[in-house]
């Protein structure tokens, strides 16, 4: 772990899963602690996990460029504050959509 | 004193009465501005009060920055009109571009609301003329997004040009170099988290708001 903090302190990458994580914790690289689940029981299960916010949108172009030129004016001007977050756009096609 | 102060009044503002009383008590006249009004009138000064403007469901201040007053408040601030935001105002200030940086959540994701001491930074603003520079104050918080953050060079510069205008003495949010409230570079917009309104009376705990609130009837 020593070696694995002098690698963190120069700014390398590092990662904890799981275990991998408490430990960190306990390394102090990382702040808080894990506490015993809730309900006291092991989970072993299939979630889902999603960072940062989503938000979902219909918007009315003639192609995909168009859309996407829309919902960047609206993340700019409002969705997204750039001091503190950034955002990514993907575009489907409605249902019915005549220009998939 | 006879001051006249605009209090902005967004759907979801709670602490404009409070402001109202607190600026009437120290000998100002104080009147409300619905959001929708294009025009503010004949005020002196503008406050924009607590709450949660539009309520906060995307980020806080973010729709409150298209309502129809924030046009007048921001020629009025250009006009070098002075202009304050207190917690939700602040953080109305921020998303108007009208101060720089911008407020997150606490860092310990708890809502706080306690007494703070203050740490007056400079007195050359329009919320700080009366106090005194190293002034502690105990006046309090009630936020949950009061984490101010910007960007290194916009913090080297407002350090540069003074325009940190207090700091908690005790960081209650995680906020960049335990900034409280700023200023702009034309110093008459000013920004803060905690609460001077509530800190104007003896009853109320604290009458240290009372400086900051009276500097601003002088200003």
């Amino acid at each position: 772990m020593d070696a694995v903090r002098a690698f963190a302190g120069a700014g390398n990458p590092l990662i904890g899963i799981c275990n991998g994580f408490q430990v960190l914790l306990e390394a102090e690289l990382l702040p808080g602690a894990m506490l015993r689940n809730r309900a006291l029981k092991y989970r072993c299960e299939h979630i889902h996990v999603r960072v940062g916010k989503s938000i979902r949108l219909v918007v009315e172009a003639n192609d995909e460029d168009t859309a996407r030129a829309q919902v960047a004016e609206m993340c700019d001007r409002l969705l997204a504050n750039p001091v503190i977050e950034d955002f990514s756009i993907s575009v489907v096609a409605a249902e019915g959509c005549r220009n998939a | 004193m006879s001051r006249r102060i605009g209090v902005v009044v967004f759907p979801g503002s709670n602490c404009e009465h409070d402001v109202v009383w607190a600026l009437q008590t120290l000998g100002g006249e104080a009147e409300l501005v619905w959001h929708a009004e294009t025009k503010l009138g004949a005020v002196d000064a503008v406050v924009l009060p607590g709450g949660f403007a539009h309520g906060d469901y995307l980020r806080t201040g973010a729709i409150a920055r298209f309502s129809p007053v924030m046009e007048a408040v921001s020629e009025f601030a250009a006009a070098g009109g002075p202009v304050v935001g207190i917690c939700n105002g602040f953080q109305v200030l921020t998303e108007a571009g009208l101060l720089p940086g911008a407020l997150q959540k606490n860092a310990g994701l708890k809502f706080r609301c306690e007494p703070s001491r203050l740490r007056v930074e400079t007195t050359d603003s329009v919320l700080s003329s009366r106090a005194a520079v190293g002034q502690e104050l105990s006046i309090p918080i009630n936020h949950f997004e009061g984490n101010f953050t910007c960007d290194k060079e916009t913090l080297a510069r407002i350090n540069d040009q003074d325009q940190v205008v207090f700091r908690y003495v005790e960081n209650p949010n995680g906020s960049v170099d335990d900034i409280a409230g700023i200023c702009n570079e034309a110093r008459n917009v000013v920004g803060l988290m905690p609460h001077p309104e509530r800190a104007c009376e003896a009853i109320l705990g604290s009458r240290d708001g009372a400086v900051l609130l009276g500097s601003l009837l002088e200003a």
